[in-house]
């Protein structure tokens, strides 16, 4: 089957939402469907997914496609025990390669399309950098992790306002038309909402520009680690408030429970989807992994 | 107003649908009240006090906006005229708008029925049966509108609204704000536009003067009759007849009605609880002109009987017993003088000495003469500050009901204090919890306390 969003990023405003953990077990659970996935570490900083994969040292990382010691990305991608799984693991010893220039992204974005792979499932790094944003922008789609914790939702919406605004510089010829918006605009905790109610009070062209653009823009959300039902809530609560806020309509990929199985998983370095099948976050990671692909199959 | 809830509807404001039900606003309400509150999670470190005290206020008008159904119906005629205007202006928003999704306006009208006191039914039922009447004919206009709208051509002329009784819609048309005209009237240039026939198009006042069809079992109710205002103190006397057609007036001037009111008779009483029924069942139209208009006119005039009977006290509980009276065949005949008797002729209930009815809530406990400990007890929430945010909301108690579970009795029993129908404290803590939640009331755990603290005083003393 072939899937129309076929390049998905995890982030996550904050870290240790468990980005890694799920990206290792929703690549078993689609490798088990007979899809052929590919895992990238694009932390490049800190890279563990190796080691959530039961890899101990890969023979190959990221850094050595980014310096060139190889032409094609299709040769760092190292087999895992899992059948048509296949990781590219990030920078071990973090050089410059965190630090990664455009033109380096823009390369790896391109190869990353062309490897043989059904899905390509983008680990990014903690935050809301340039990187991450500008990673996270190039996918095809992907999805947003967050606790249910004020400091998770937090960045969460810090790195959604990011992602927004970037890709509303990216939208060409956008230079001139800020040059005219009013300067209050620029504030940072100006709502997207505000901004394109702004925009198209200026030029209702724009407007229409700007809504076209994020139209196609909608990562999912995930909460991770949730213990009660008011947690498990949190998703479609955080939908309508990015609905008024962002004005996005992001699908609620689905809550995975905070379990035991997870972090005993994680000593045993395997999947939890694998080492606890019949585990309640081993069941949600399957059913997210589901929506995801559902949505994938969406027409862009 | 907060960017991101500019153009929104009142429905997508509690992120809601347009047919929702007076429950699911409740609930789409406390959820976005929720989200947007202060320290909540979802909507953490987005907005500032300000914004969100704003946006609070948004929703809480949205809620009661909708969860009072007459201004329900009124913002959804608005709704409507919008939509008909962007139509018109062909930007249809169809997704955005509703499409008059409710088939009935009042789906929940026995409820606020039953909410009025029938201390004042003689203008209880007229007030609610014109309420009832007028949005009736309008949604089901608006409702074939917007369905020929999104058909298209196939709906033909045959199948414009069968002529209804209009007599509601003469008294509706004068009152009503010049929008809603507006919207009725945008509607129906919509509609013709689209069936492309002359023959519906017309001024209001043609439709308005369509014959009513006469029920088959009644013929002798004649058009041109049913739209004469005929002098109310005829209304009576065709009334006793059972089937005059004078009692299909059009509700004439107050005095009028107020000396037809005070024409005594049973039998009269019965005609008008009778046909009062079938206007608050709301029976689908189209509706014999019969069961419909004469209920203003004629159900005033069971006071007597009843102001006769029940001295102006305790306000009684009209709920099933509203009921039971309803119930009665929808060919409204005359009803006999032993079921006026039984219904309408209770000697006051001093009089007799005990409930007529196990659901009819008199028994409220005769205060005793000396000052009882309970009174000492400084009150947080009485059963009265209960019931007047209630009512500023508009809230009925079936409404309370099915949101919280409390059976009504005992909500009864908590407005009016009644201790001894009360459940034990640590049951009616809880209730008076989620029944504060769902009046919004700022400090509950004062008021509950207070409350509970009086009954439990109360119930000792009463030991």
């Amino acid at each position: 089957m072939i899937l129309d969003r076929k390049i998905w990023a995890l982030a996550s405003g904050k870290g240790g939402t468990g980005k890694s953990v799920l990206a290792a077990s929703m690549g078993a659970h689609l490798a088990d469907l007979g899809f052929r996935v590919v895992l990238v570490d694009a932390d490049l900083g800190c890279a563990n997914l190796h080691t959530n994969l039961g890899i101990e040292k890969p023979r190959a990382t990221l850094a050595d496609f980014i310096e060139r010691r190889t032409e094609h990305i299709e040769e760092v991608a190292i087999d895992t025990d899992i059948p048509r799984l296949r990781l590219i693991s990030g920078a071990l010893d973090p050089v410059d390669a965190a630090h990664i220039r455009y033109q380096q992204k823009k390369r790896i974005m391109r190869q990353l399309n062309t490897l043989e792979a059904d899905v390509v499932i983008l680990d990014l790094a903690t935050g809301a950098s340039l990187t991450e944003v500008e990673l996270f922008c190039a996918a095809d789609t992907g999805a947003l992790v967050m606790l249910p914790e004020p400091t998770s939702v937090e960045n969460a919406y810090r790195l959604l306002r990011m992602l927004y605004f970037y890709m509303v510089r990216e939208i060409p010829g956008f230079k001139k038309l800020e040059k005219k918006l009013p300067p209050e605009l620029n504030d940072n905790r100006v709502s997207p909402a505000a901004f394109l109610a702004e925009v198209e009070k200026l030029d209702e062209k724009w407007g229409q520009m700007i809504r076209k653009r994020m139209e196609n823009f909608s990562p999912g959300l995930i909460i991770n680690q949730v213990k009660t039902k008011e947690d498990r809530d949190l998703g479609p609560e955080a939908r309508l408030v990015c609905k008024r806020f962002f004005g996005l309509d992001l699908p609620f990929l689905g809550a995975v429970e905070f379990d035991e199985s997870v972090w005993q998983s994680v000593r045993h370095k395997k999947p939890v989807i694998l080492d606890y099948p019949h585990s309640r976050p081993s069941r949600s990671i399957r059913q997210l992994t589901e929506s995801m692909l559902s949505l994938s199959r969406r027409p862009t | 107003m907060i960017a991101g809830f500019n153009d929104l509807s009142c429905y997508e404001i509690l992120d809601i649908s347009p047919g929702a039900e007076a429950k699911e606003i409740q609930e789409g309400y406390y959820r976005v009240r929720e989200i947007f509150a202060k320290n909540a999670l979802a909507s953490y470190s987005l907005y500032t006090a300000p914004e969100r005290e704003e946006i609070l206020r948004v929703i809480e008008d949205a809620y009661r906006t909708l969860i009072d159904e007459k201004s329900r119906g009124e913002y959804d005629r608005h709704l409507h005229l919008e939509r008909v205007k962007s139509i018109k202006a062909g930007k249809a928003r169809q997704e955005a708008l509703p499409l008059m999704p409710r088939e009935a306006a009042g789906q929940m009208e026995p409820g606020a029925d039953e909410e009025a006191p029938p201390a004042d039914a003689e203008q209880g039922t007229d007030r609610e049966s014109l309420q009832a009447e007028q949005p009736t004919p309008d949604e089901n206009e608006k409702q074939d509108v917007t369905e020929k709208q999104e058909t298209g051509a196939e709906h033909k002329v045959a199948e414009t609204p069968p002529p209804q009784p209009r007599t509601g819609r003469i008294t509706s048309a004068e009152d009503k704000e010049e929008d809603i005209e507006e919207a009725v009237a945008l509607g129906r240039e919509e509609r013709d536009k689209m069936l492309e026939g002359p023959a519906t198009a017309g001024p209001v006042k043609a439709e308005v003067s369509a014959p009513p069809v006469a029920p088959p079992s009644r013929p002798d109710a004649a058009a041109p009759e049913a739209m004469q205002p005929k002098p109310a103190p005829e209304a009576p006397a065709s009334a006793l007849t059972g089937k005059g057609a004078g009692a299909t007036a059009a509700p004439g001037p107050p005095s009028g009605e107020k000396s037809g009111m005070k024409a005594p008779g049973p039998l009269m009483a019965g005609k008008g609880e009778e046909a009062a029924a079938p206007a608050r069942d709301k029976t689908p139209p189209p509706m014999p002109a019969k069961d419909k208009t004469p209920a203003p006119a004629p159900a005033r005039d069971k006071t007597p009987a009843l102001a006769a009977a029940k001295p102006a006290g305790p306000p009684v509980h009209p709920g099933r017993f509203g009921e039971r009276e309803r119930k009665p065949l929808p060919g409204a005949a005359p009803i006999t003088p032993a079921g006026v008797k039984r219904a309408d002729l209770k000697p006051p209930l001093s009089a007799r000495g005990r409930e007529p009815f196990e659901d009819t809530v008199y028994d409220v406990p005769s205060p005793p003469a000396k000052a009882r400990p309970m009174d000492n007890v400084e009150s947080g929430g009485s059963g009265r500050f209960f019931k007047e945010r209630r009512e500023a909301k508009g809230i009925t108690l079936n409404q309370v009901w099915e949101t919280t579970k409390i059976r009504k009795p005992i909500l009864e029993a908590i407005e009016k204090e009644d201790y001894a129908k009360l459940p034990a404290a640590v049951f009616l803590k809880g209730m008076l919890k989620s029944y504060a939640r769902m009046l919004a009331i700022e400090e509950p755990e004062a008021a509950i306390k207070g409350y509970v603290d009086r009954m439990t005083t109360a119930k000792q003393w009463m030991e």
